[in-house]
């Protein structure tokens, strides 16, 4: 099929992508970890990069729509694809983010050792890299563990702030610092939500229906 | 990107016996090694245009062309050229295939013998070479010396491309040549134009937009015997500069 070659060329670029973006938010992370700002630069030379990559993929797939007029499991790989080029741009948005407020935390002296943000950081990452690997690869047992994750990641966030608000409240001089770790670990999650996201899609793909509406249907809704 | 012109049409008029004007200034570059689509609704002068590549309208006395085809920068339509040495150079497939009477072998090696090739070694791997290129050997290597006629439809045109590249022209014209073809067929037949790229530049007139749109480069949009638009092929079928070709394809007429 002449359509083939282009869908490969496309899954190589989301591939890429997909490497760039996982390696912005481990060393956006690591430099607040580290107390670090040379991490920092890894995410500032590839942030354009990111936006550029998914403005030209985008025009990719719509031109092999255009060009190809896909049928059937065809269609769907690049509607997935259009789905995965714009998470994928969102979590360099979220690595984008947490270099700004890194910037700032990086000014202060660190206000504690930083414990659960690191096992936070690798499970969300594994969960991208995951996702990633069950879309190239049509693996729904994968992209079922990935979605499993995302309640350990919620848990994670949620001790993670509380522990923070009782640094806060003792001592007001770390509230700045304390704000900007708040917003670093709601941008984490949110990429743990889109590889969550991303792991959804995978098995509405393989499996040719939306699992919405089967809900509804089974309820005999409509 | 930095594109080798291997033809170019320049200020075209071309007008058929009784002097009916069919080709109105046409103006267009063909990019060397690249598949170019003509397209447009029936009547709009894509075939009469293609068949000025090689200079076809000449079999029919009273046409009469205005303006330039260069080849590799020489004009095709001068008076001194030889007719015979350009369609060797610039081979054509038609619509429906069109076999000679007689074996698949003699098929191809017609026009080698024509090029003087008589050494029957040569004749014979020139042969199995044009039958690999036209992607038929494997289903016709145990019979050549059958009749071509015994060939299914799919096969006979895939038989015409190899008889038309074993005579290794530099440009294929092809004239909507998978109209005849059920949809196997013909998504064999586009597979091979493109792997045919390789070696050759390829002008293709086609009624089906969507196969314009799988195999070419560049399209060249024409309506009532005028170029309407030219444009690399994922312009034209994305963001088309004309209203017109627009409409056309978005199928509101043609």
């Amino acid at each position: 099929m002449l359509i083939e070659p282009r869908l490969k060329e496309i899954r190589e670029r989301l591939i890429n992508m997909a490497e760039l973006v996982e390696n912005m938010i481990e060393n956006s992370i690591k430099a607040i970890i580290e107390h670090n700002p040379e991490y920092l630069k890894y995410v500032e030379t590839n942030e354009d990069i990111v936006d550029k990559m998914e403005v030209e993929n985008e025009s990719l797939i719509i031109t092999t729509m255009a060009r190809y007029q896909p049928e059937a499991k065809y269609l769907r790989f690049l509607v997935m694809d259009l789905f995965v080029n714009r998470d994928l741009e969102r979590i360099g948005d979220h690595a984008e983010n947490i270099k700004e407020h890194a910037q700032s935390i990086l000014q202060k002296p660190k206000i504690k050792e930083y414990v659960d943000l690191p096992v936070m950081t690798e499970i969300s990452i594994q969960m991208l890299k995951d996702a990633i690997k069950s879309f190239i690869e049509m693996d729904t047992e994968l992209a079922r563990e990935v979605i499993k994750k995302d309640d350990e990641v919620d848990l994670l966030e949620e001790q993670i702030i509380r522990e923070l608000y009782t640094y806060m409240v003792e001592d007001p001089t770390t509230i700045k610092v304390g704000l900007r770790l708040i917003d670093v670990v709601k941008n984490l999650e949110r990429v743990a939500d889109i590889a969550t996201n991303l792991a959804e899609e995978v098995i509405y793909m393989k499996e040719g229906k939306m699992l919405r509406h089967q809900e509804l249907d089974e309820n005999g809704k409509h | 990107m930095a594109e080798n012109l291997k033809m170019e049409v320049k200020n075209l008029n071309f007008y058929y016996a009784g002097n009916k004007l069919a080709l109105k200034n046409i103006n267009l570059p063909i990019y060397e090694k690249k598949i170019t689509a003509l397209i447009g609704p029936s009547g709009c002068g894509k075939t009469t245009l293609l068949r000025c590549f090689n200079r076809m309208h000449d079999l029919y006395p009273g046409n009469r062309y205005e303006g330039e085809i260069l080849l590799d920068g020489k004009n095709i339509l001068g008076k001194d050229i030889d007719l015979m040495e350009l369609r060797t150079r610039v081979g054509m497939v038609f619509q429906k295939p069109t076999p000679f009477p007689m074996s698949i072998f003699d098929n191809i090696a017609y026009g080698l013998k024509l090029l003087g090739i008589k050494n029957k070694s040569e004749l014979q791997d020139r042969i199995e070479q044009a039958l690999k290129e036209a992607a038929l050997w494997e289903e016709v290597k145990d019979r050549l010396n059958v009749s071509a006629f015994s060939l299914s439809g799919g096969q006979q045109q895939r038989l015409c491309i190899a008889r038309t590249i074993a005579v290794r022209p530099e440009v294929i014209l092809f004239d909507e040549p998978t109209s005849a073809l059920d949809p196997i067929s013909t998504a064999k037949i586009e597979e091979l134009i493109v792997e045919l790229k390789k070696n050759h530049t390829i002008i293709i007139v086609t009624h089906n937009m969507q196969q314009a749109a799988r195999v070419s480069d560049y399209t060249a949009f024409m309506y009532l015997g005028e170029l309407i638009e030219f444009d690399s092929t994922d312009i034209i079928f994305t963001k088309p500069n004309k209203k017109l070709t627009e409409d056309y394809i978005s199928g509101r007429f043609g």
